[in-house]
């Protein structure tokens, strides 16, 4: 088995709480409901960079618009995007001007 | 030719010195970095990894003289808005009037980016400083090619927007 550490983790009351009512329903012990939610936590962040990346490129392509962008990320992640494309664009066609 | 004088954040001065394009930067660039990012650097050198080993060779080079380190009181306008290593580059570029960040962190760039426009600071990525050095004759396209593929590689890049963009403007007809 891998080396494990130990965390700390500080957590308000209500959150505590909700450990609580996980473990105690699915009888386990909490370290491995929150060691589960860091995973999937993980796994869904990973998939959604996967996506924004693919969004990235086609909206850098000229494959999509903008509003195509909003549509698959909302508004605010679009905008991130974009700001992102649009920088880079820049730094390659003016390097550091 | 003269120098540009540039901030780098965290993330782009360890993208330059994994793309094998920092050293050679100090012909075009004259760097100054905030305590706060060589303090960044500090806690990256600490892992055992090619991050850890970029951080170490940077904080070499800045020990070397090589590059310019100060210490930065963030202004408020900053404060909460990015982390305190781009927080300190940025308020850096603003008290030294240097109009160039170079940062990749794409929420740190987005988040600065109203700020920048109002102070007259031009936030670029990493690749603009290989895409200078081809620019300037210092490197041919193939060696600025190799040098973001180098980057795209490492961090893990692979099949995004700096791959299109370096294919479409520094790959030889």
């Amino acid at each position: 088995m891998a080396h494990e550490s130990v965390i700390h983790v500080r957590v308000e009351p209500e959150t505590e709480k909700k450990l609580e009512i996980l473990a105690k329903g699915k009888r386990q012990v909490r370290s491995a409901i929150v060691r589960k939610a860091v995973e999937e936590y993980y796994a869904r962040e990973q998939s959604l960079n996967e996506m924004k990346k693919i969004v990235a490129k086609k909206f850098a392509e000229g494959q999509i618009l903008f509003d195509d962008l909003v549509r698959v990320l909302g508004y605010e992640e679009a905008r991130k995007v974009a700001f992102f494309v649009s920088t880079a664009k820049k730094s390659f066609e003016q390097g550091l001007g | 030719m003269a120098l540009k004088t540039a901030a780098g954040d965290t993330s782009a001065l360890v993208s330059l010195e994994l793309a094998g394009a920092l050293t050679p930067s100090f012909s075009i660039v004259s760097w100054k970095i905030a305590r706060a990012v060589v303090d960044e650097l500090k806690e990256l050198a600490g892992f055992d990894d090619r991050v850890g080993q970029a951080a170490k060779k940077i904080l070499a080079l800045i020990k070397s003289g090589k590059m310019d380190a100060a210490p930065v009181r963030v202004l408020p306008s900053v404060t909460g808005l990015v982390d305190v290593g781009e927080a300190s580059a940025f308020t850096l570029c603003i008290r030294e009037k240097i109009p160039l960040l170079v940062c990749d962190d794409v929420e740190a760039g987005y988040r600065l980016d109203g700020l920048a426009q109002a102070e007259g600071i031009r936030i670029v990525i990493s690749a603009a400083v290989i895409v200078e050095l081809v620019k300037q004759g210092t490197w041919s396209k193939n060696q600025g090619n190799d040098a973001i593929l180098r980057m795209i590689d490492s961090r893990g890049w692979q099949d995004g927007v700096l791959e299109y963009l370096c294919r479409k403007h520094l790959k030889d007809e």
